[in-house]
């Protein structure tokens, strides 16, 4: 077993022993987990220099070829006739996504020690989903992408609807649904190129070899980027994620908000722009219309919350939509923007759902009207909550500002293939959404955490616990680091991006 | 012997019947091993035979894609006679009045089997037309099998006249594909193309399977039966029966007008769609688990007749595969609710709430079921599902595909109903059920392990496709 | 005589004649199927049904292969199992009649779900529902 099949087998395996280990041990089923995500933390950080030094860049232009293969390769033949394998590889996104996944999971996991009811089962769920996640970070075959794709969806179902809070049920079951039908549209789409290609494989590069016509690519495409945009809160269909969201529980919400809502952006580009670069010229613009309401939406929708977490959901709505307007954009910049951003959100707004959690879970109420100098009380949750939100609202040195300048640069200097006019337009428009965050991010904080303390019981509120200030502190450190060196994971994404601008502008 | 199976079930429903006058009442249970015994040799004798070959002057033959339907028959009977025996032999907390004479019951419950086994190896009118109506006539019986219950009355009565009408319109059909060809023989109507008196016989004949299969509009039949039977012949309905119209219409499509299904494919294309799509959507509304169980089923035909759509060396495989998968999945899930209703006589769905609490493995194993029905991977029935869906992108209608997939999440919807009132729900105030008896609990870890290691495990679908595939492209027409 | 009735003396049914007689029985027993209300009549009008489609084979036999009998033989079967199918349905409607007292289609429908089923948490909707099924009930008890 190499590398990345261990990566999928060690949250499974955890998964399996927090299954068999009797109910009355629930406290034991937090160390398992937690020994079981720091495992895997430990792995991503040796698959993380192995593949450093596996694709050290020497000059600029050995590295370009080096970053560009797959490494750490491992192909098992599965269904044969049909042309289905067991194929597992990654290259610099799929490393970015597995950091911030081990991540998320890890402080996650930390974020629940205060789960007591059903404990065991909770653990049990949010790591198989964790397996999914990482499964869809390395398979390079669609029959086991898609696999791991529905096998991360689901459990979020109980897990909402067990632990949640609020109207559970129906959001657990409005999120599935609209998941799912999304992905029965990703469904048609790969059948689709599996049947018109002729080549009877779900191979991803060797479906890359098979010459789609322009046309079939022109119907094809939006079926993939709507699919994968249902769970990127493409803006129609964003409207389970406020509720799904706002109802979760805390883990669930991070692991959901900052990972899973990646697979959309991840999804859309590896499959959609990398296999269908015709489909995606041609509708290219259309879906950075349609991501900037999506940006702008959100982002105005922020503004009227009083919810903390309802709050940080539309927020979310609005950051997702800069991850697809990055992809829509088809450039270097606005597609290595785009993974910077589904990296740099999924650690804010982790960071952001645990605080709300830890917050929530000495107050007792989300309602921000509701609290007030909470600073005082608990400090280093107040400022971890202002380095999140100053994250989002793009304050350079923190990873968030990377991000959206590479979004905003790609989009404004625009593609070949659109009228330049508009897709600078839309991006101003977009820009302009940073206003508005800043607005919601520092009215909604102050009321929060600054003036004098309104309830009399919060005098006697108590900071930050130790596993909480080992959460908060990690994904703290990672924005940070992202944000002042962010050279490193420029170096790793960009390479890895240039296979889809060749294909793209190999076809004009 | 190329026979073999079907004699040893043949043989074990006499022997059954003829042990039940001489058993007394405390070695009653002798019946249900002896039945067993007899399947489980029947499995055997299946296995032993070849893939190929023929009898009485090819009026009986054994071919891979019947090879395996009968192995599927004899697995789906092994497992009824496991469900229903805590219910024969009084041995469950809530006992249910008028079912008994386990003797006759397995008699006739095997003669079906024998029926279906035989439906697969006919290779003329005579013997496939009264090999139809060996498995389903005692199926009228088994579905009024509680007699005190007037619920089962009126199904088997429901059951007697829609499944005479669907033999009277295949029986018209075949007399007409008779009229055309002039031979007995199923091979000889290969040859047949478009006359009117043709497009006539196929129409009867589609209805005819449409009635067994439980296709929409033919499918009305299905809910009362399956509500009506006792609940191991629901679930006996809605796997063997659902396998039996495949064989069926394996044999009239495939062997019967091989050369002419390519042009009825959008006919069941549409068929499909609107199958799976009513079937789903009504099972919306339903509160008895037995008739929501009738619909999904009706659901699944939907699914399964995408199989006829494809290139044919591809879509029966796939079809065969999702067979097994279906099977294991539904019995898995039937399993735990037979153990439900016998323990505490509920039968609707609101009534399975807090069971994961009371009864943690149960529930794990149903919900493991209703995913795997629901097509959740890596269960088995997302990979049939999958392959299916895949056959009828490859014929080209993608657009069936999206439709399918979009009622794969109305079905999930569906199951997650039940999910919902198991996991989520607080417990029944009425208490607990008891542990499931070991029959039970045996059958359901078989099949719970099986739905899983099926998708997982690729050897399965590889045999069933390495069998078939070199005869279907030696044999059919493409 | 009447030159009608004379032609039609003179003639002597053919395939097409014999056919048409077939597709009339049949739709005969189709008709009965869906209008007769007692579920004897209907078991009788499925025997039309399944005779007309034997004696397709019998025409067939006869007009179109002489020299051989497999359509004969199929005719015999069918008999033979319609016979079973009748004995197992009537077997069936009288158990059934021993508990109902009455064989009338009409009356099977004791497993229908309500017409209107809301399904969702909340007394109200229960209260609504049991009024339907009330109401239901009345209508058709008698």
């Amino acid at each position: 077993m190499g590398l990345l099949s261990w990566l999928i087998a060690v949250p499974f395996i955890t998964t399996l022993a927090v299954i068999f280990t009797p109910a009355s041990q629930w406290k034991a089923v937090r160390w398992i987990s937690a020994v079981g995500t720091g495992i895997q933390l430990a792995l991503t950080a040796l698959l993380t220099y192995r593949y450093w030094i596996a694709a050290a860049p020497d000059t600029t232009a050995t590295m370009v070829a080096k970053l560009t293969k797959l490494y750490f390769v491992e192909r098992i033949p599965w269904f044969e006739s049909l042309g289905i394998q067991y194929f597992v590889g990654v290259d610099g996104i799929s490393v970015s996504m597995i950091i911030l996944t081990s991540i998320i999971i890890f402080t996650g996991t930390l974020a629940s020690w205060n789960v007591e009811s059903r404990t065991k089962e909770f653990f049990a769920l949010l790591l198989l989903l964790v397996t999914g996640v990482f499964g869809v970070f390395v398979s390079f075959d669609l029959f086991l992408f898609f696999m791991f794709y529905e096998l991360a969806v689901l459990p979020m179902y109980l897990l909402i609807g067990i632990w949640g809070t609020g109207p559970k049920e129906y959001s657990a079951m409005k999120l599935t649904l609209m998941l799912l039908v999304g992905s029965a549209f990703v469904l048609v789409g790969l059948f689709a190129m599996y049947h018109v290609s002729g080549l009877h494989t779900f191979d991803l590069q060797a479906l890359a070899g098979a010459s789609f016509s322009k046309d079939f690519q022109t119907w094809v495409f939006p079926l993939i980027f709507v699919g994968f945009g249902v769970l990127g809160a493409l803006y129609p269909f964003h409207t389970w994620s406020p509720d799904g969201h706002s109802s979760a529980p805390t883990a669930v919400s991070m692991l959901h908000a900052g990972v899973l809502m990646k697979l959309g952006g991840y999804g859309a580009l590896r499959i959609g722009v990398y296999l269908l670069p015709e489909g995606a010229k041609a509708w290219g613009l259309f879906f950075m219309g349609l991501t900037t309401i999506n940006i702008l939406y959100g982002s105005l929708g922020a503004v009227m919350q009083k919810d903390l977490k309802y709050f940080t959901a539309y927020s979310s709505v609005s950051h997702c939509g800069f991850v697809l307007f990055g992809v829509a954009t088809l450039t270097v910049m606005g597609l290595k923007g785009a993974v910077l951003q589904m990296f740099s959100h999924g650690i804010m707004t982790g960071l952001f759902f645990g605080l709300i959690g830890m917050v929530y879970g000495r107050t007792h109420t989300r309602l921000i009207p509701d609290m007030g100098g909470l600073a005082k009380v608990m400090p280093w949750l107040a400022t971890s909550f202002y380095i999140a939100g100053l994250a989002s609202l793009g304050l350079p040195g923190l990873a968030g500002f990377v991000a959206e300048t590479h979004v905003f640069l790609g989009g404004f200097f625009g593609n070949p293939w659109s009228n330049p006019t508009a897709t600078g337009v839309l991006t101003i428009l977009a820009t302009m959404s940073i206003v508005v965050t800043a607005v919601y991010v520092l009215r909604g904080l102050a009321t929060v955490f600054q003036g004098p303390i309104t309830v009399a019981e919060y005098e006697t509120l108590t900071d930050a616990t130790l596993p909480e200030k080992i959460a908060t502190g990690m994904l703290i450190a990672t924005l940070v680091f992202v944000g002042v060196v962010p050279q490193y994971f420029i170096t790793l994404i960009e390479a890895s991006v240039m296979p889809m601008i060749n294909r793209l502008s190999m076809g004009s | 012997m190329l026979m073999l199976p079907e004699i040893i079930v043949v043989v074990t429903a006499m022997a059954v019947l003829v042990a039940d006058l001489f058993l007394t009442e405390r070695l009653r249970m002798g019946v249900t091993w002896l039945s067993l015994a007899g399947l489980a040799v029947a499995a055997g004798a299946v296995f032993a035979t070849p893939m190929n070959g023929s009898m009485f002057g090819g009026q009986f033959v054994v071919d891979a894609v019947g090879w395996w339907f009968k192995l599927f028959f004899v697995i789906s009977g092994f497992f009824t006679v496991l469900l229903s025996m805590d219910l024969l032999h009084g041995r469950t907390t809530c006992r249910m009045r008028g079912i008994g004479s386990p003797g006759e019951y397995y008699t006739v419950l095997l003669f079906t089997i024998s029926g279906m086994m035989y439906l697969v190896s006919a290779r003329d009118m005579v013997l496939l037309y009264v090999s139809l109506e060996l498995a389903t006539i005692p199926l009228f019986a088994l579905a009024a099998w509680r007699r005190e219950d007037i619920r089962s009355g009126e199904a088997g009565l429901k059951y007697v006249i829609v499944g005479a009408l669907a033999s009277a319109f295949i029986l018209y059909g075949l007399g007409l594909i008779y009229g055309l060809t002039g031979q007995i023989s199923l091979d000889a109507a290969r040859v047949l193309k478009g006359s009117p008196a043709f497009w006539f016989a196929a129409a009867m004949l589609t209805a005819g399977i449409g009635f067994k299969l439980t296709l929409v509009p033919f499918h009305l039949w299905a809910a009362d039966v399956f509500e009506g039977a006792p609940m191991p012949i629901t679930a006996y309905l809605s796997v063997a029966s659902k396998g039996t119209g495949l064989a069926f219409m394996f044999q009239l499509f495939f062997r019967m007008m091989g050369g002419w299904v390519h042009d009825w494919a959008l006919m069941i294309a549409l068929f499909a769609a609107v199958t799976m799509t009513l079937g789903n959507c009504v099972a919306i509304v339903q509160h008895n688990i037995k008739r929501f169980m009738a619909f999904s089923a009706i659901s699944h035909a939907g699914v399964f007749i995408m199989g006829f759509l494809g290139p044919h060396d591809y879509g029966v495989p796939a079809m065969l595969f999702y067979l097994l998968a279906y099977i294991a999945s539904t019995l898995a899930l039937f399993a735990g609710i037979v153990w439900y209703s016998n323990e505490t006589g509920r039968e609707t769905i609101r009534d399975y709430r807090g069971l994961s609490r009371t009864n943690p493995l149960m529930a794990l194993a149903m919900m493991l079921a209703l995913f795997s029905l629901a097509g959740i991977p890596p269960l088995s029935g997302f990979v049939g599902k999958f392959f299916l869906f895949s056959v009828a992108a490859g014929a080209g209608f993608h657009w069936l595909v999206g439709i399918a997939a979009v009622n794969s999440t109305i079905a999930l919807y569906n199951y997650l109903r039940i999910v919902r009132e198991m996991y989520i729900e607080p417990v029944h105030e009425d208490g607990p059920a008891a542990p499931a008896s070991w029959s039970l609990s045996i059958t359901t870890a078989v099949l719970t392990t099986a739905l899983v290691l099926l998708g997982i495990i690729p050897f399965f679908y590889n045999a069933i496709n390495g069998s078939t595939i070199a005869w279907l492209s030696a044999v059919l027409p493409h | 005589m009447n030159p009608l009735i004379a032609q039609i003396a003179a003639h002597s049914p053919g395939l097409r004649d014999w056919l048409a007689l077939t597709s009339v029985i049949f739709s005969i027993g189709l008709y009965g199927l869906l209008t007769r209300r007692n579920a004897v009549g209907i078991l009788m009008a499925v025997e039309l049904m399944l005779n007309s489609a034997a004696m397709n084979f019998v025409i067939f036999n006869r007009f179109c292969l002489p020299a051989r009998m497999d359509g004969s033989v199929m005719a015999i079967f069918v008999i033979a199992v319609a016979a079973a199918e009748v004995v197992v349905g009537m077997a069936i409607f009288v158990a059934l009649y021993r508990y109902r007292g009455t064989v009338d289609v009409n009356q099977m429908n004791t497993m229908q779900d309500p017409v209107i089923s809301i399904e969702g948490p909340g007394d109200f909707n229960r209260e609504v529902m049991k009024n339907i099924n009330k109401q239901y009930k009345s209508r058709h008890d008698h």
